[in-house]
């Protein structure tokens, strides 16, 4: 039973409880016994809630499309449940036994839509890398091979939906961290719109516009019917997405239509790795193939944001960790936090108002730039979601005698998924490849603002083809 | 002859009918810039050349063309702190004299393209930092009901000429009330619409964090609502739009709200609201009551909550601006460009993570409510020469008269002022409404039933 249930996807688990062939406590116990027999080898579940799941799967869950189906926040962001340990992937939160003192939009969405939060996933400190390694917690492997990342900072999260631990996870993207360990680990990861979806009620929005929260998922309707669940504008939220015409739900198996698509073929020297080219040029053909109009094109002015983006990030940092330190009520220090994310945190403390003011400008510049592109005709860009296979644990591990060295190295890998958290157009990577070592290479499609519709029709299309859902890792339930 | 005080909307159907030609209009309301701006100084830039070429594109066209285009015929202006190419942009400042824009604000274009004619760019502060039009490279806005009181500001110029009936509508911008202030010192109708309704297409993706937007000046609410349907909508790079609108917004004129629940508000600890603008309050709120709403005055400051958040944003922005000599600065734009530079980004970021967590819980307070009456200004117009000329005090003597605007930029909700009696002295009164984020509608339909109750259009200045 346990092993068939990790094949389901979501929407077929809340089937079987709607249908009557399972229990919402046959679900969520067959999550825990997979937490407690995979775990040990993967680390991504950093923080286990069984008894309170066990006690909400037995009595009365909310009636929406997901009733019954076991659930992972991430320990980051919008994860925050009252109560709850969160720790952002930090030594400081975790030695002190932080708890959530609120409970974000986003988790009462999700339990509203009847899911089941069995625990917690594990991030990298402070979110702040590609690869999921925190001091705190120590490294989440990628379960299609040990000995590599699962990416990040939804590490935790895309190990345990990739092994099969839960058909989806909460996830969140403030410079690929959902896109990055989806394509890491073989999954569907939507980065949506800005304003898709709420980040309240605790801010309004964070690094500047730049995080996105939402989930990593194994199939398009899973994407798209949780997308359905989490989306709208809260009361108090700064701005929303526009409202899309119809549910997501119902753009899954719709004809995408003769779309027009630019594929990335060029990039700078030794960015992107020849597996990660090589992905994007197989669904650039596939995409041909399957009617669309598909031109070498993009827009050029893709790949120069990191070293803003990594001041607006920078400062945030700063912000962060005095605003961390006062709700401990002690001043955070550099043996605190690992030596690159101090670095980047004192590198923050000293940009001035006017500097970050003027990065933000820069971004201006650049999204109408970027935005020119899609008003140009193309409905669809076409990249490989990150710049090189899954690295080995420890490779992406910070020197304190080489200050930033492995910071930057990390950012680099996201070099293609960055400029959609400034511009805050949606970004999918889908499964659609896997190197001649067998990992997960994504791919990144990416649709103008708002157009998560077009997005979920192209990658529902695309799933008919791959199939990748019948891939299975090599550490799976 | 032209009524100067003829409204947009007749004006357009006039020019459409044919019954009169653009260029008489251009012709018009020209020659009444040139009567009356000296004592105005509405206008830093007239642009004579260019609204005759407007009126002379627009001659060409027949009505089957213009019955698409919102301001067709009608004589407008655009304040000098919006972009433009071909036209001097100084945003009243010694450091831009001179200066061109890279390119014309899409918004500038948007309105070309309108049908309107351009009589030119209108006064402002430097940079738009005061709430009176005084200081700066700019003439002094004069209030056309007493001229030795201010237009208000930033925007007031613009309200200015709409008042002294240079031109029915003007473009104004509005970052902590400079759409709504000088409206309500001259007896105007100023719209401060949704967080992300009008582009800021191309100079920046947002103003001031969010908190600045441009907006309509007109002397009717339908007029108003008339020039919003002409600025809004937003351009593929923004970083985020407001929620789209159903329909045209000047339908919203005739709508009629049924049985509202509205909240009030007249107190706030950052400065007094004098007794003739509360008593006339008083009496709006009779009439809202007796167009069958509910009112209800709830307790709670706004202003006082957003007021440090709100100073540290606008001090952080005025730091960036690039001045090639800080020397020729108003004094009171100095101050602020000094105390600027010393803002960390970390300090700003925390401002604005004060302001939409502030905006959060007001909006959730206001929730059960399908508006909020607030008084405008917490006094009438000011005198010319006596408002925040000292940078030591300058803050808290502006945020005491404009502790009601303000707040509603960091709450991104849609805001409008309208006439409301005037004080003995004979100087306008003012109302605002807020709506609900994202309802320009509901506030736009409540004013238009405000004003069919207690019109206001015919009363004119004495200038």
């Amino acid at each position: 039973m346990n092993d068939e249930l990790a094949k389901l996807d979501a929407t077929a688990q809340a089937e079987m409880v709607r249908r009557g062939d399972a229990e919402p406590v046959e679900l969520v116990q067959a999550a825990i016994d997979r937490i407690e027999r995979l775990n040990p080898q993967l680390n991504a579940v950093i923080h286990k809630s069984y008894e309170r799941a066990l006690g909400e799967a037995r009595g009365k869950i909310p009636d929406g499309p997901f009733r019954g189906v076991p659930f992972l926040l991430k320990d980051l962001g919008a994860g925050n449940l009252a109560g709850d340990p969160i720790h952002w992937g930090t030594r400081f939160l975790k030695e002190a036994g932080y708890r959530a003192k609120t409970t974000s939009n986003l988790v009462n969405k999700f339990r509203a839509a009847g899911l089941v939060i069995v625990g917690r996933t594990n991030v990298p400190e402070l979110g702040a890398w590609s690869t999921t390694e925190p001091a705190a917690y120590g490294p989440t492997r990628n379960p299609w091979n040990l000995a590599h990342s699962s990416g990040g900072s939804s590490g935790g999260a895309a190990a345990a939906t990739a092994a099969g631990i839960v058909p989806f996870a909460h996830a969140s993207d403030g410079g690929g961290s959902i896109r990055n360990p989806a394509s890491q680990c073989g999954l569907i990861g939507l980065k949506p719109s800005r304003g898709r979806i709420s980040l309240g009620p605790d801010t309004g929005e964070y690094w500047a516009g730049m995080v996105f929260e939402f989930a990593v998922t194994r199939s398009v309707r899973d994407t798209a019917t949780l997308l359905d669940c989490v989306h709208g504008m809260m009361p108090g939220d700064p701005y929303t997405a526009t409202t899309p015409a119809r549910s997501f739900r119902e753009e899954v198996g719709s004809a995408p239509g003769r779309l027009r698509i630019g594929v990335m073929d060029t990039f700078p020297d030794g960015l992107v790795h020849a597996d990660c080219r090589e992905a994007a040029s197989l669904a650039g053909r596939l995409l041909e193939r399957l009617g669309h109009v598909v031109e070498a094109s993009y827009p050029q002015a893709i790949a120069g944001q990191m070293e803003n983006a990594i001041n607006v990030v920078a400062s945030w940092q700063a912000h962060e960790v005095d605003g961390l330190g006062e709700m401990l009520g002690r001043r955070i220090h550099a043996e605190d936090m690992d030596s690159d994310n101090w670095t980047v945190t004192e590198m923050g403390k000293a940009i001035t108002a006017r500097d970050y003011l003027a990065a933000l400008g820069t971004y201006n510049t650049f999204s109408r730039g970027m935005a020119s592109w899609w008003a140009s005709g193309f409905d669809i860009l076409v990249t490989p979601t990150i710049t090189r296979p899954s690295p080995k644990i420890g490779e992406l591990v910070p020197d304190p005698s080489k200050p930033l060295d492995a910071f930057r190295r990390s950012a680099e890998v996201l070099t293609l998924c960055v400029p959609f958290n400034i511009t805050g157009q949606p970004a999918i990577s889908l499964p659609l490849h896997w190197n001649r070592e067998g990992l997960p290479i994504g791919v990144q499609l990416v649709a103008a603002m708002g157009r998560e519709d077009l997005l979920i029709r192209l990658a529902a299309q695309l799933e008919g083809e791959v199939r990748w859902s019948e891939r299975r890792p090599a550490v799976h339930a | 002859m032209l009524n100067p005080y003829i409204e947009a909307w007749d004006l357009r159907e006039l020019v459409l009918k044919k019954e009169v030609r653009p260029r008489e209009v251009a012709e018009f309301f020209l020659a009444r810039v040139e009567q009356l701006n000296p004592k105005l100084g509405a206008f830093i830039t007239v642009t004579a050349d260019r609204a005759m070429a407007d009126a002379a594109r627009l001659e060409k066209m027949d009505a089957s063309e213009g019955v698409k285009l919102p301001l067709f015929g009608v004589a407008y202006s655009l304040k000098d702190l919006l972009w433009t190419k071909d036209i001097r942009t100084t945003f009243g400042s010694k450091n831009y004299e001179n200066w061109h824009a890279p390119a014309d604000a899409e918004l500038a274009v948007r309105l070309a393209n309108s049908g309107g004619i351009l009589l030119g760019k209108t006064s402002t502060p430097e940079f738009g930092l005061r709430p009176t039009t005084e200081g700066g490279l700019c003439p002094p806005a004069r209030n056309p009901w007493n001229l030795e009181h201010t237009a208000g500001g930033s925007s007031g110029g613009s309200a200015s000429a709409v008042a002294a009936g240079l031109h029915p509508v003007a473009q104004g911008s509005d970052g902590g009330g400079s759409v709504r202030i000088p409206s309500a010192c001259c007896g105007l109708v100023g719209i401060k619409p949704s967080r992300g309704r009008i582009t800021t297409a191309p100079a920046a993706g947002e103003g001031w964090a969010g908190l600045s937007t441009t907006g309509p000046i007109a002397r009717t609410v339908r007029d108003a609502a008339l020039m919003l349907d002409a600025m809004a909508g937003m351009m593929p790079g923004d970083p985020y739009a407001a929620r789209p609108h159903t329909r045209a917004f000047v339908e919203e004129v005739s709508a009629h709200p049924q049985k509202l629940r509205l909240a009030f508000i007249n107190h706030s600890a950052l400065g007094t609201v004098d007794n003739e603008t509360l008593a006339a309050l008083e009496m709006a709120c009779g009439v809202f009551r007796e167009m069958g709403h509910s009112v209800e005055t709830i307790a709670i400051d706004p202003g006082a909550m957003l007021g440090k958040y709100a100073r540290v944003i606008v001090g952080a922005s005025v730091s960036a601006l690039n001045i090639p000599n800080p020397e020729l600065l108003d004094p009171v734009v100095r101050g602020s460009y000094e105390w600027g530079a010393k803002i960390s980004a970390a300090d700003y970021i925390r401002a604005v993570t004060g302001v939409h967590n502030t905006a959060r819980e007001i909006i959730h307070t206001l929730m059960p409510y399908d508006a909020l009456l607030a008084p405008t200004l917490t006094r009438p117009a000011v005198r010319i020469g006596s408002l925040g000329l000292n940078p030591a005090t300058s803050a808290d003597e502006v945020y005491g008269w404009i502790a009601f605007t303000f707040p509603f930029n960091s709450t991104g909700q849609p805001a409008i002022s309208i006439p409301n009696g005037f004080s003995k002295s004979g100087l306008p009164l003012a109302l605002q409404i807020v709506g609900r984020p994202g309802d320009e509608a509901g506030i736009i339909a409540l004013a238009a039933e405000f004003e069919r109750a207690r019109p206001w259009k015919d009363k004119h200045p004495p200038i």
